[in-house]
């Protein structure tokens, strides 16, 4: 964010400088006309000579007129000032966000040419201004996550209060960081809890971040106006968890896929929508793709739900799709047919997947980077096949070893972690795996890891990976199981 | 000591008879852990319903014998059913046990609850017992007297075990007891129903989607498909010596952990319509193997090696590919 700010002083300041002249000028003559039109009305009845006379009555009428002058003159004094202060801070960067500003200014033309005048002025200025660069280092990656915080605040209750007690905070997220290339399949796994799902909303702003930044495509997210997010939002696009339950039961196949065109107005016809629907349609398999645009959600299987949830958000053409356990609600047998859609989309459009899951074995097949959560941090990032076959993070080799395979003669799932996963709204001191841990020493309670890069390409957040690695190995190895990868 | 012969339930809609549970047999003995596996809508838990004839109005039972001890439960009324049969001998923690707790009643009482209507005993001595089965199930005596929404997704499960031991029944079924559940949580239930298993001798029956976590725990495995018995034997012959094509195609469509980068592989079409089920055999329009034989005939599920019986007319072909 700081080195975002610098880069804007560095730009050409005139067409602020000019923008702010020409607002500071249209806030005073807004300022002065609101103040004149108030006036006169007071000024008419305060003249004792018209009193009773047909004079009276006109200048009555009159002040009614300049009453609303006045109110409008205010409503523009108040946008003035608005805008300059985003001015000041170097919000404003498009001429269309500055579009709403001049309404008041087309109305003020009555009340007030000249201000008018100005704005248009200003909005000339402004439109000269060029864009705010992309952030450093985001070429070639379509998402990027910067030290992203989300606290949801607890209250604390009456009782609470009088035993001073303060506030306290959900730590959803904590300091998250990563980024997804594109055309990738970045995965985000871990227990329920571990912030997966905040992080997925947040990228959505359903939800704004405490702090931290969102870039897509080098652009921040986390700060874009409304106007901004409607351009982005179809390029980031959901499915999720339940194809039961995200799809409205009394709409077709071809309706609730075409919604998104017509809301997002990106068909240029109905003929043009209906191509785009039958080709989103074909490209996640469902083909022919007549057959089903007329039947409604309880007509088709779970497997087929969640490809028509797949070919709404495609026939937006988005950049990045986010998917929240696309797979955990169907059953074994289809899984693979979705997730081979998923894959086939990715080849042909380059479109990057963020997909949120639990299951290790199935993110090993698909995912290309997987991140491994934890009480709403990243402990462990890296290839997943790599992450999967050989875990540097006790949490993670806890997750594996927990995942049973589908061969009854091979060594029978373990329980590595102690307890349940603790509350994250005053999380374990340093390492927050510590209480759990089988490798915990002193330390871990005290100093938190740092995410660390430790080998090409793997990064873990443990004092001890070195021992937890090596004590997997010699278990894999004694078990003589699981080929490790690397 | 659980036998079943020839079972057949139906529900009856307003298309006509829906054929969930379509000639089944099986036996289940002391102490063993039977596996079902099957796709949603295969019918595993309207057999877990025949069983213990919890069923909706709309199905009945068309005919077969389910010998519970030598003793056939298929003509049994209800309140005989309730008075000999479910809890004391067979109990069942149902599918989304998550939610299958009163919200307003003390976890420890629900337990309790279940001992005095059964069996007449004292709240005391049954309180006193709620406590041995919450330690025996890894929860802290002292949460009986919590309410469900203080108890973690896994503490709950653990309740409602506790819950179907209650009367130590001589077998416990257990419908999908872990979804919805983290892997851990998992790993740690488990181990839970699998020493239940070892230090009261309880007989299980699972019901479950996931391949892998039936290979964990049972003995012996059933794969159903459209209400029949496609293959049924030792877990190791079922896992390992496939030879339904449909246990392949679950195979090859489940991600193993232990392998490396795969390409999974789906089983195309999907389940066929209960009501008309396909001609022949009901998986052939979904069979890689299929041929007009098995559009013509229905294979019969014979035993084609010691204990390990398929319903495939071409199962040798099988065998000899499928690796």
């Amino acid at each position: 964010m700081k080195d975002l700010i610098a880069t804007h002083e560095e730009l050409p300041p005139r067409g602020y400088r000019m923008a702010g002249v020409y607002i500071t000028l249209a806030m005073i003559l807004a300022l002065v006309t609101t103040i004149v039109w108030l006036a006169i009305p007071l000024f008419v009845l305060s003249f004792p000579v018209l009193a009773g006379t047909f004079f009276e009555w006109v200048y009555l009428k009159l002040g009614v007129y300049t009453l609303v002058l006045a109110l409008i003159s205010a409503i523009v004094l108040r946008r003035t000032f608005l805008m300059r202060r985003a001015l000041n801070r170097r919000e404003i960067f498009s001429l269309k966000e500055l579009n709403s500003a001049f309404w008041g200014a087309f109305a003020l033309v009555l009340a007030n040419p000249i201000t008018g005048f100005l704005m248009l002025l200003a909005r000339d200025s402004i439109s000269r201004i060029s864009p705010p660069p992309l952030r450093a280092g985001s070429e070639g990656k379509i998402l990027i996550v910067d030290h992203l915080t989300k606290l949801f605040p607890v209250r604390r209750t009456f009782a609470q209060s009088f035993r001073g007690e303060a506030d306290t905070n959900v730590h959803a997220v904590d300091d998250v960081s990563f980024e997804v290339g594109k055309a990738q399949i970045y995965g985000l796994a871990g227990e329920s809890g571990s912030g997966k799902t905040t992080v997925l909303r947040t990228v959505l702003r359903l939800t704004p971040p405490t702090s931290g930044s969102i870039y897509f495509e080098g652009k921040e997210i986390s700060t874009a106006t409304r106007r901004e997010m409607k351009k982005i939002r179809p390029r980031i696009q959901v499915v999720f968890q339940d194809p039961y339950e995200s799809m409205n039961p009394r709409m077709t196949t071809y309706e609730i896929v075409s919604e998104g065109l017509s809301v997002n107005n990106l068909a240029t016809s109905t003929k043009d929508s209906h191509e785009k629907v039958l080709k989103a349609l074909r490209d996640v398999q469902l083909t022919p793709p007549e057959e089903y645009i007329d039947r409604y959600p309880h007509e088709l299987s779970g497997g087929q739900r969640q490809r028509v949830a797949i070919a709404r958000a495609l026939v937006l053409e988005p950049d990045l799709i986010l998917a929240d356990e696309p797979v955990s609600m169907l059953d074994v047998s289809v899984r693979a047919e979705v997730i081979s859609v998923l894959l086939s989309i990715r080849e042909k459009r380059g479109i990057a997947v963020l997909m949120v899951t639990h299951d290790l074995a199935l993110s090993k097949d698909v995912v290309d980077q997987l991140g491994i959560m934890y009480l709403g941090k990243i402990v462990e990032v890296g290839a997943a096949e790599k992450v999967v076959g050989n875990p540097f993070h006790p949490y993670t080799q806890a997750l594996i070893a927990a995942v049973p395979v589908p061969d009854p003669t091979a060594p029978k799932i373990r329980v590595l972690a102690r307890g349940e996963i603790p509350t994250n709204i005053s999380p374990p001191s340093g390492c927050r795996f510590h209480p759990r841990c089988s490798f915990a020493k002193a330390i871990c309670s005290e100093v938190e890891p740092p995410l660390a890069e430790v080998r090409p390409g793997r990064k873990v957040a443990c004092h001890f990976w070195e021992e937890a690695e090596n004590a997997f190995l010699k278990d894999v190895k004694s078990r003589g199981v699981m080929e490790p990868a690397n | 000591m659980l036998k079943v012969e020839g079972l057949r339930m139906h529900y009856q809609t307003a298309s006509g008879y829906v054929k969930a549970v379509d000639g089944v047999n099986f036996e289940l003995n002391k102490g063993e852990v039977l596996g079902v596996v099957g796709e949603s809508g295969c019918g595993k838990s309207s057999l877990a319903g025949s069983l213990l004839k919890l069923l909706p109005k709309n199905a009945k039972i068309m005919e077969g014998k389910i010998l519970l001890e030598g003793e056939d439960l298929v003509p049994m009324g209800d309140s005989e059913m309730r008075s000999k049969v479910r809890w004391t001998k067979i109990s069942l923690v149902p599918q989304g046990a998550m939610n299958a707790l009163n919200p307003i009643f003390r976890v420890g009482d629900q337990i309790a609850e279940s001992m005095t209507i059964h069996t007449g005993v004292r709240k005391a001595e049954a309180r006193a017992r709620t406590d041995k089965l919450l330690e025996l199930v890894g929860v802290d005596p002292s949460r009986g007297r919590h309410y469900p929404h203080e108890f973690s997704g896994g503490m709950k499960q653990r309740a409602m075990i506790a819950m179907a031991l209650s009367l130590s029944p001589k077998i416990l079924i257990a419908d999908e007891p872990t979804t919805a559940l983290d892997v851990i949580v998992q790993a740690g239930i488990i181990e839970l129903m699998l020493s239940v298993r070892r230090e009261l001798g309880t007989s299980i029956i699972l019901i479950s989607h996931d391949l892998a976590l039936v290979a964990q725990m049972s003995d012996k495995v059933i794969i159903m498909y459209a209400g029949k018995i496609v293959e049924y034997g030792q877990s190791k012959d079922v896992y390992i010596n496939s030879l339904h094509p449909y246990t392949l195609g679950l195979q090859h469509a489940f991600a193993d952990i232990r392998k490396p980068k795969e390409r999974l592989i789906s089983i195309p079409g999907s389940p066929p319509d209960l009501v008309e089920p396909p001609t022949g055999c009901r998986f052939n329009p979904r069979c890689p193997y299929a041929k007009d034989l098995c559009r013509a005939k229905e294979p019969e599920l014979l035993e084609v090696e010691p204990g390990h019986m398929v319903a495939c007319h071409f199962w040798e072909e099988v065998r000899q590919n499928g690796k």
